[in-house]
């Protein structure tokens, strides 16, 4: 497995007042390819987790081991780590710092070994990736752009290493609906391509659209893990918890209070257009144009 | 956060947490006074000994209370040995090339050394067992007297409570910076000098950026909320002097004067 958690734990500030445990005894595998959303509060230690993944905090207890190795090993090179492993946290545009986009996104190879020219290259195709001509930004300074094209380059330099595992940290936060869809939408082509996706969000909505599979944390534990149609089938596990609920699950819910037959495992738009078309042809919805209501048959 | 950033509040119920913050700004002066003062051994161990007090009073953790020293031991180890080699004396114990170790060399360093470090362990447990607010407060208490020759004294006691309430949220930013550069490949932990100079850098910058944007938002926050330099502005219950912080402030001030005239 190449993502491996054993009994992972973390404890904020041990000794001192201010001390909090942030993660309990997590157990996860995470195999290459997949795409996973976290879902919790704040506070539940989604974010604790993907730092731990990242190799920034060693675990108090437990292990994290990526393709078959103990990241937090005193004989581990972190520089293996740093190429196949990126990261976006949350508001990325503040990391910026360099005087030109080409330099920015370069420092993130500058300890790759790579020759000048590959360089070149991976940072074209970086920005391509988000949407932007090499030729237009590659010398514009990257503090003098716009929000939404700061957050783009700062993307970029996340994708410019061409990670195998990349982690996101509530990155559509402060994005309008249209750079959010883009940035949703670069992100499943990375995940088409290969890439290992970690991302967590507030949204159960973006969640249940995007994940095939996800985990939900409570007060620093692993509550829920599964596919995502799986985990959202538990609807009122999750308003317990006052956790959100992506949108077609809660119209799933809705078509069967309605007294029609309708399939309750439903996470994304797709799924529940599919389940639509599937329960209209069995004929368990038809109109009836003088009530203006739905009416079923059993 | 990892672990906690030197100088921050630690809340607690002890006899130096309710104590009027005024009082142990006052005693925290008159205790530099001492050390400035300090000589000789005798006057050293009673200082020290008096920090140990203040800290069984505190009710900090010992480990807590020096953290701030353990992190500076390189900063003392060099005013120490610039103290003790270059200081010109008639005999020197043992001269090479430009150095020359002396005795008085030697006693300048640990007084420095001594001195500096009783005032910043002193300031430690001032600022580990005062929240921000108060020590603002207190600082407008004790400059006040100052606003009848014309020293603004609010706008003075602003700019200081805004430049403490920022430190915990810039050290919070600087966290979160570094650990985004960490997964760029920025080599923070390495021990070789020139990966760390040039970490330095992707560090600093946006930690600048961000800070004069902050500051300017706030600057637009408070005048929407119509805030305006003049005029008298209530910050909170008035507190009064007690009868434990007037003993407070004597106890600091005999202390004080042993250390000048006796020792």
């Amino acid at each position: 497995m190449p993502i491996v958690l054993e009994k992972a734990s973390y404890t904020y500030a041990p000794g001192t007042p201010y001390e909090a445990a942030a993660l309990c005894d997590i157990d996860l595998q995470i195999a290459d390819g997949e795409f996973i959303g976290i879902m919790g509060h704040t506070g539940s230690g989604k974010s604790t987790l993907l730092q731990l993944i990242a190799g920034l905090i060693t675990p108090s207890r437990g292990k994290v081991m990526i393709d078959g190795c103990d990241i937090n090993a005193r004989n581990y090179n972190r520089d293996v780590l740093r190429k196949k492993l990126s990261m976006i946290f949350q508001y990325p545009e503040y990391q910026l710092f360099e005087t030109t986009v080409e330099k920015e996104l370069a420092f993130s190879l500058k300890h790759s070994g790579l020759p000048g020219k590959e360089v070149k290259e991976r940072v074209r195709r970086a920005l391509e990736a988000v949407g932007f001509s090499y030729t237009r930004v590659r010398s514009l300074s990257p503090l003098g752009l716009s929000g939404g094209e700061k957050r783009k380059v700062a993307i970029a330099c996340a994708l410019v290493t061409e990670p195998k595992i990349l982690l996101l940290d509530e990155p559509v936060a402060g994005l309008d609906p249209r750079g959010r869809k883009e940035f949703l939408e670069i992100i499943t082509r990375r995940n088409k391509a290969g890439t290992t996706i970690i991302m967590v969000s507030h949204d159960a909505d973006v969640l249940g659209n995007y994940a095939q599979r996800i985990l939900v944390l409570n007060q620093g534990k692993l509550l829920l893990d599964g596919p995502a149609k799986r985990v959202f089938t538990d609807i009122e596990k999750l308003e317990a918890l006052k956790l959100g609920v992506c949108r077609p699950r809660k119209l799933a819910r809705r078509l069967k209070e309605c007294g029609i037959p309708f399939p309750q495992d439903i996470a994304g738009y797709d799924e529940f257009i599919a389940a639509v078309v599937e329960v209209s042809k069995k004929g368990g919805m038809s109109h009836e144009p003088d009530t203006g209501r739905h009416v079923y048959s059993r | 956060m990892s672990r906690i950033p030197a100088g921050m509040y630690i809340p607690g119920k002890s006899f130096l947490h309710r104590l009027d913050p005024l009082a142990k700004l006052i005693g925290l002066i008159i205790l530099l006074a001492a050390v400035i003062a300090a000589s000789s051994p005798g006057g050293y161990l009673l200082l020290i000994l008096f920090i140990g007090v203040l800290l069984a009073l505190s009710g900090l953790p010992f480990k807590l209370a020096i953290a701030p020293l353990r992190r500076t031991y390189l900063f003392f180890a060099v005013i120490f040995l610039m103290n003790a080699l270059f200081f010109a004396d008639v005999d020197p114990l043992w001269t090479w090339w430009i150095f020359s170790l002396s005795r008085t060399g030697l006693i300048q360093g640990a007084n420095v050394v001594l001195r500096l470090a009783i005032i910043i362990v002193a300031g430690h447990i001032l600022i580990s067992t005062t929240s921000p607010m108060e020590i603002t407060a207190a600082f407008r208490r004790l400059l006040k007297p100052l606003q009848y020759i014309n020293i603004p004294v609010d706008i003075v006691a602003l700019i200081v409570s805004v430049a403490i309430h920022f430190i915990p949220v810039l050290a919070e930013e600087v966290e979160m910076i570094r650990k985004a550069q960490t997964v760029r490949g920025a080599r923070f932990d390495s021990t070789r000098l020139r990966d760390r100079a040039a970490s330095l850098l992707p560090l600093v910058i946006p930690v600048f950026v961000n800070a004069f944007k902050r500051a300017d938002e706030l600057a637009l926050a408070m005048e929407a909320r119509g805030y305006r330099g003049e005029g008298r502005r209530v910050s909170g219950p008035e507190i009064a002097f007690q009868a434990r912080d007037f003993g407070a402030v004597l106890i600091m001030a005999a202390i004080c004067a042993v250390q000048i005239l006796v020792l």
